[in-house]
């Protein structure tokens, strides 16, 4: 109620008239008033008065006083009127857990918002997604730019992509790999071009199974700790990690020798140390930053006698904005190190959900439905080009460990196999596919686990390759003075060493040390 | 009840009444008690009909009436159960009223010596029971009187202050009050009287018991028999109907509605300001020291 004009609470308030002033109602009237026991007549001339006499209101007021119900109580009310008893709090009521459940819900919130920022980006960063998966092909398509001086390492990847041509192919490679090279559309690498690419490779990486195990021996003996890289990029850390490292297959001894000649010093990133230093740190954090992986296939097949095998993962920033030189930078400081000893590689990751190969090389987002397990699309030319790079996209690197350390997910990469015309094919990426074998008898059927590769033909025609089909041995399976003559038909591979072929006659010829004795049922 | 009812009809009703009182415990007769009730009627309401006569005895609290006009004359049994039903409520009514125990117990003995009538008058005890008239509960009654000499107290007591407490209030050295509206527009206040004596009776005292009162909503309310919430809406609509009212009545007297609004709205009053009192508290002790003007100073102030 707002206050009344201050005339009016002056006229309200003016004296009596005379004629009311001695005609004031009795303590009967009042009482009866107050009891509401008076007629309606009576009860308008009492107001009438009431309404003009303040001290009759004044008494039918106090008359109305609700006293106590003892007089010990209201001498104790006297006694105590000006000295109150402070109230005992009553926490647990309404009105103050109404307050509280505010506040639990608004900690509750900034928990969540804390603890899962990038969930709240998520659409965002779906659409993002393509972007980040064109940075390191930007980058890797300006580490090939020869002219852009190494001085320049602010200028951003994406508009040296735009100004500059595709750079050549420095590379060592065969004429099948040339050839496959003039056929890809990636020349003129736009962005938009790469991300459909990306795509298209996606969705044409069948063969990658989550969780598949790799059996095969890491023929790669001694990788260099240069030769993987992880790129971060600025993405933030909900990604979970998504580093693969499969069956890493290498080029044969003196491909090596002169690839790894012609690679050693390839630039495997152009970045600027000091950036690189200053995001090294973040990018311990694996779950605040999302890395890409880049695995230098070439330089992962530097030793291959040694009968250690070591895979060191480098980070780096993703968006290669410093990376102009043509010359091979100096290599990040590492980061992020797994070691793979032994025969074989087991690498899993928690999740991963991009994983991109380099260049002009068609590019993997992979997404795992249920386990989200990575992907990796190897180079299309898998032939082993000492600059073939996959660009894993991961974010966190620290989850990544190979027999030394744990995966939580394992990924393998492999080529693909086919047999067309009787020729043995491989492909990297189930696009571009290569002879691998061109027997003089046509090829009837093949097995590949890892680089455990067997292909057989007609008139018992076998051949066994361990290094993934870099190089094939013909075997010629006897056992107690016979030879298989027939045509196989099946190859089966139960193990890394063992062996099962079927023949067109229906023998089955089996071999538990890898091709080097048979038996025949 | 003689009178306004038919004679046979009100000796019935007197004596139905009258055994309803149980007056004849305390030694009323019914002839006596018949008296007080055309008594008690013919000053309340003594225009009525017979039938409304009849209803308006029956309404009446004869239980407590009797008892007070047993009291009254004197009567020891009435007067024992007197005691015993009201002397400790006078006590707690006292107590709520002045909230001290000592004054209260002062005002309860007070209060009990006018209801036995220690003064007499003509011979005879002179008892405040006798205007009882049973419109009310007794108890009502009582706490009514208590309340009214409670406020009789309080002016006497006030209107004896000494001197010297006057002084040391400082009362004799108060200001004479101003000139009580000195530029007041006489139509604001003839608009404002025009407008106040339209209101009802009951919006007026709704008016008046919470703006000058300062009574709660709940005491209103309870005063009424209302709702508090039915008294804010009332309040809120009888300040704005008044102030319309008004602002329409300022209109008829020649003013614009803006200078209606702005009368009503600004009280010359509310900027009065006592000069003396505020110069003599803002100023430094010495408002005129002896600080020296100098010459080129003077000559500032003369000529700022």
């Amino acid at each position: 109620m707002g206050e009344l004009p201050k005339i009016v609470h002056d006229r309200l308030g003016a004296s009596l008239p005379a004629n009311l002033a001695h005609a004031h109602p009795d303590a009967d009237m009042l009482t009866a008033f107050a009891e509401q026991t008076v007629s309606a007549d009576e009860r308008e001339r009492i107001l009438q008065h009431l309404a003009l006499c303040g001290d009759c209101r004044e008494v039918l007021s106090l008359s109305l006083h609700q006293e106590p119900s003892s007089p010990e109580s209201v001498a104790d009310r006297s006694q105590t009127a000006r000295v109150r008893p402070p109230r005992e709090r009553v926490w647990f009521t309404w009105p103050r857990l109404r307050w509280a459940a505010l506040a639990a819900g608004l900690v509750v919130a900034a928990a969540i918002l804390l603890l899962h920022p990038a969930k709240q980006s998520s659409p965002s960063e779906a659409k993002q997604s393509p972007a980040n998966v064109t940075a390191p092909q930007e980058t890797i398509a300006e580490k090939q730019t020869p002219s852009v001086p190494a001085t320049s390492p602010v200028a951003s990847a994406k508009e040296e992509a735009e100004r500059q041509e595709p750079p050549p192919r420095e590379l060592d490679r065969d004429k099948t790999l040339a050839s496959a090279d003039a056929t890809e559309p990636h020349a003129p690498s736009t962005r938009l071009d790469d991300m459909s690419r990306t795509r298209a490779a996606a969705r044409s990486v069948p063969q990658i199974q989550s969780g598949a195990r790799i059996f095969g021996p890491l023929q790669s003996n001694n990788i260099q700790n240069n030769s993987n890289q992880l790129v971060k990029n600025d993405q933030p850390a909900r990604r979970d990690m998504g580093v693969v490292l499969g069956e890493l297959r290498n080029g044969s001894p003196g491909e090596n020798a002169a690839g790894g000649a012609a690679s050693a010093p390839k630039p495997l990133t152009t970045y600027s140390e000091q950036r690189y230093e200053n995001r090294s740190a973040s990018t311990e954090d694996n779950k605040k930053t999302q890395s890409t992986t880049i695995l230098t296939r070439g330089n992962l097949s530097a030793g291959l006698a040694d009968e250690r095998k070591d895979v060191t993962l480098k980070a780096a920033p993703a968006r290669a904005e410093s990376q102009t030189a043509p010359a091979p930078p100096p290599i990040p400081t590492v980061n992020e190190t797994v070691t793979v000893t032994g025969e074989s590689v087991a690498v899993e990751t928690a999740s991963a959900d991009k994983i991109v190969s380099k260049g002009a090389t068609p590019v993997t987002k992979a997404k795992e439905p249920a386990k989200e397990l990575a992907k990796v699309v190897p180079e299309a030319k898998a032939s082993e080009s000492a600059t073939d790079e996959w660009v894993v996209s991961s974010s966190q690197v620290a989850n990544l460990t190979v027999n030394g350390r744990s995966f939580t997910t394992m990924e393998r990469l492999s080529p693909q196999w086919r047999l067309s015309g009787g020729v043995l094919q491989r492909s990297a990426n189930s696009s571009d596919w290569q002879t691998a074998l061109h027997a003089q008898r046509a090829l009837l059927c093949y097995a590949a686990n890892g680089n455990e590769v067997w292909a057989g033909g007609k008139k018992g025609s076998l051949f066994h390759s361990s290094d993934g089909g870099t190089s094939f041995t013909q075997v010629y399976p006897t056992t107690k003075g016979q030879k298989l003559t027939a045509d196989v038909t099946k190859i089966e591979g139960r193990s890394p060493t063992e062996t099962v072929l079927s023949t067109s006659k229906g023998e089955t010829w089996t071999s538990a040390d890898n091709g080097k004795t048979w038996e025949k049922k | 009840m003689p009178g306004s009812v038919q004679p046979g009809q009100g000796e019935a009703v007197a004596h139905r009444l009258y055994e309803k009182s149980g007056a004849a415990a305390y030694g009323l007769s019914v002839e006596q008690f018949a008296a007080i009730l055309t008594q008690i009627q013919q000053k309340c309401q003594p225009d009525a009909a017979r039938q409304a006569a009849a209803d308006f005895c029956a309404s009446l609290h004869v239980e407590e009436l009797a008892l007070a006009r047993a009291c009254a004359a004197g009567n020891e049994l009435a007067w024992q159960e007197f005691v015993s039903r009201y002397r400790q409520k006078l006590h707690v009514m006292a107590l709520s009223i002045t909230r001290d125990n000592t004054y209260a117990s002062e005002l309860a003995d007070s209060l009990f010596a006018d209801l036995y009538g220690v003064n007499s008058r003509d011979g005879a005890r002179n008892s405040k029971l006798h205007s009882y008239t049973g419109r009310g509960s007794l108890e009502g009654w009582l706490r009514t009187v208590m309340a009214q000499e409670f406020i009789n107290r309080y002016r006497k007591q006030k209107r004896n202050v000494s001197l010297e407490e006057k002084t040391e209030d400082g009362e004799q050295f108060a200001a004479p009050n101003p000139d009580p509206s000195p530029g007041t527009d006489p139509r604001l206040a003839a608009a404002t009287d025009q407008a106040l004596a339209e209101l009802s009776a009951e919006d007026r005292f709704v008016l008046a018991s919470y703006y000058l009162d300062r009574r709660t909503l709940a005491e209103i309310a309870r005063t009424l028999g209302l709702h508090e919430s039915s008294v804010s809406r009332r309040l809120d609509r009888v300040s704005g109907a008044l102030r319309k009212r008004i602002l329409a009545c300022l209109r008829d007297r020649g003013m614009s509605h803006a200078q209606a609004t702005e009368a009503l709205e600004t009280d010359v009053r509310d900027v009065q300001l006592d000069l003396r009192a505020r110069l003599m508290q803002d100023s430094p002790a010495q408002a005129f020291s002896s600080r020296k003007v100098s010459a080129n100073d003077a000559g500032d102030i003369s000529h700022g």
